[in-house]
């Protein structure tokens, strides 16, 4: 415990370390910063948002709105296995279901602004809506039929203050899509990462603690467990800060309100509340900052600086993601489908949470059902225990030795 | 006790097109070994070998009898090695840089001992200090104390007066005097006055190769 101790101080006593965090943070803060006035409701700013809407009490205006959508949509059964048919508007399920989900956001968001132009807009889409009912064009959603039948397994929505609800966890939505976030949340971890393992090395120590019987396969699993506890203390303050602001800004019973009520989870087949999703999207955040660790600690070995882990952390994580995702929409290559199957899985995902929460629970692993987070979660833990194993062995002029030591 | 013995069996390092360590044959009991030789003749490169920092080509170095890279980190817990190129972690305090190698190297130590320690190298005023404000010689100093931490039976030290006042250089050399009887130290100097007054055997390396042993201060 003393020797990890040591190890969490020589992190945070570096200057570069306590400038990357305070940038993060900044970020994180400008991220929630704006996504207040985007995001949640004011008394003040409904009540003038609804003296302007048609008479109707607060809730039940959108009450109303929301149950109009839902008369709108039909719902059909499609098979689990590609290639699905293609949709009214789009050619991939995915994409019927993005655009819909746009169209409806625009509505449902409408409630957070004071703008006169805006309201003019929402009242435009809400009588556009009633238009479209009225000739019969109906919005096709399709299903795959394990979505719909975790969707329709009894989960309780109420009627509730919907703005509230929203509000509370919408706030820090953004953060949870926001890729410039991820980035800057992998490369965060990657560079303390690529210092603490490279530490010896930079302050030319290597040679006095390489040559203790604890400087080694002991001092690597110090060290790891040192940025556990750093990466997890941030994610444990992240957590914190969506907790309080939510508390101080709306209700405390909102966090309880499932997370269906909400637009982006509307679908999702997870029987979580508010204040649990946000506490699994920070665990998530949390097990992709750790995959990233035993990645960069395999990067390390043998490197003199942290200069090279560095260079090679960027080209893993955000080079070859960047490079693929240029592919992909270039290109229609049948291998690319296999990459960009195993990104999904890829535990760096997890960055993202949203991703895995609001669409389809289930997806289709090499034709093989399967969860997406567990397989993450599971991909996770093989790679982190192999990458610690490996770089365990080399770590500090070690060798890998296949025969028993006499 | 068991007899103390560190042997050398045709060790041979080659890095490329260079061999820093050619055929390197020895046997050492306790007593000090100077190693005197030109810049680039493998004083460094054999110490770093005995301190398993890097492993040889070929050849093998026994510690009464037993392959040292096979001991592991068993062998590393008896030995203490001081590098030439000696660096700290600059926001460490001198106390706390003694706690954290007594942890690297199993060593229990109270904060008497601590205080004790650096007392013997003639930094206790500067226990609280932080070590990135040290100069060469407080830090030779303490990279004394660090080797001197597990009373090892082994002790490898590269340059171990660079940077020490005269005063400070004698106390050194008495220091190492009185552990001598019983232990293994192996000394690489420039400064031929300090090998030629305490070491008991001197061994003279040209391009990795053992060119001769000779008696030292008897």
């Amino acid at each position: 415990m003393q020797q990890i101790k040591f190890e969490i101080k020589k992190i945070m006593c570096n200057k570069l370390f306590l400038i990357s965090t305070a940038i993060l943070i900044g970020y994180y803060i400008f991220m929630i910063i704006s996504g207040i006035p985007m995001y949640a409701s004011s008394p003040k700013g409904n009540a003038k948002f609804f003296a302007q809407a048609p008479e109707s009490p607060t809730s039940q205006y959108i009450y109303e709105l929301e149950q109009e959508q839902n008369d709108m949509f039909e719902f059909v059964f499609i098979p689990n296995d590609p290639p699905y048919p293609p949709g009214e508007y789009g050619s991939t399920l995915m994409e019927d279901y993005n655009i819909i989900s746009n169209y409806t956001e625009q509505v449902r968001y409408s409630q957070s602004t004071f703008d006169r132009d805006m309201t003019l807009m929402v009242e435009k889409l809400y009588d556009e809506m009633k238009n479209a009912k009225s000739s019969g064009n109906n919005y096709i959603y399709r299903y795959n039929e394990k979505a719909i039948s975790i969707y329709n397994n009894k989960i309780d929505i109420p009627i509730i203050d919907s703005k509230n609800a929203k509000g509370s966890f919408e706030i820090f939505h953004h953060s949870r899509e926001s890729t410039i976030f991820s980035t800057l949340l992998i490369m965060w971890s990657a560079f303390i990462s690529a210092f603490c393992y490279t530490s010896e090395s930079t302050y030319k120590i290597s040679n006095n603690v390489h040559s203790t019987p604890n400087g080694r396969r002991k001092l690597l699993l110090n060290k790891t467990a040192a940025l556990t506890i750093i990466i997890f203390i941030m994610c444990f303050a992240a957590f914190i800060v969506e907790f309080l602001v939510s508390v101080f800004a709306f209700k405390v019973t909102d966090l309880f309100v499932p997370i269906q009520a909400t637009p982006h989870f509307q679908f999702s087949g997870f029987r979580l509340n508010i204040l649990t999703t946000m506490i699994l999207t920070n665990f998530m955040r949390f097990i992709a900052l750790i995959f990233v660790v035993g990645i960069v600690s395999v990067l390390s070995i043998k490197a003199r600086s942290l200069i090279r882990p560095m260079i090679l952390s960027f080209i893993f994580f955000a080079g070859a993601s960047y490079m693929l995702m240029v592919i992909i929409s270039i290109h229609e290559l049948k291998a690319v489908n296999i990459f960009s199957v195993v990104r999904m899985y890829f535990p760096l995902a997890l960055t993202q949470p949203n991703d895995y929460l609001t669409k389809f629970d289930y997806g289709n692993l090499f034709s093989f059902p399967a969860n997406r987070l567990t397989v993450s979660i599971g991909v996770f833990l093989i790679s982190f225990s192999l990458c610690i194993w490996i770089s365990s062995k080399f770590y500090g002029g070690g060798r890998l030795r296949w025969k028993k030591e006499s | 006790m068991e007899k103390r013995e560190l042997t050398f069996n045709n060790v041979t390092k080659k890095y490329k097109d260079i061999t820093a360590l050619d055929d390197f044959t020895a046997t050492l009991e306790p007593g000090i070994y100077g190693l005197l030789g030109p810049n680039g003749a493998g004083k460094s490169t054999l110490m770093k070998c005995i301190a398993d920092i890097i492993r040889p080509t070929s050849g093998s170095i026994l510690y009464n009898g037993k392959d040292i890279y096979a001991q592991g980190a068993k062998f590393r817990n008896i030995i203490s090695f001081m590098p030439q190129d000696l660096g700290f972690y600059p926001s460490f305090n001198a106390m706390e840089i003694l706690h954290y190698f007594a942890l690297l190297k199993n060593v229990k130590l109270d904060k008497e001992q601590i205080n004790q320690t650096l007392d013997n190298v003639n930094l206790s005023e500067y226990k609280k200090k932080k070590v990135g404000g040290f100069s060469g010689g407080m830090k030779r100093r303490l990279g004394i104390a660090i080797t001197l931490l597990n009373d090892p039976e082994i002790l490898i030290l590269d340059e171990p007066t660079a940077g020490l006042d005269p005063e400070e250089r004698v106390r050194f050399k008495q220091l190492l005097a009185d552990m001598s009887k019983d232990r293994i130290i192996i000394l690489a100097t420039h400064i031929v006055s300090d090998i030629e007054n305490l070491a008991d055997n001197i061994l003279f390396i040209k391009k990795g190769k053992l060119i001769d042993t000779i008696k030292g201060r008897d």
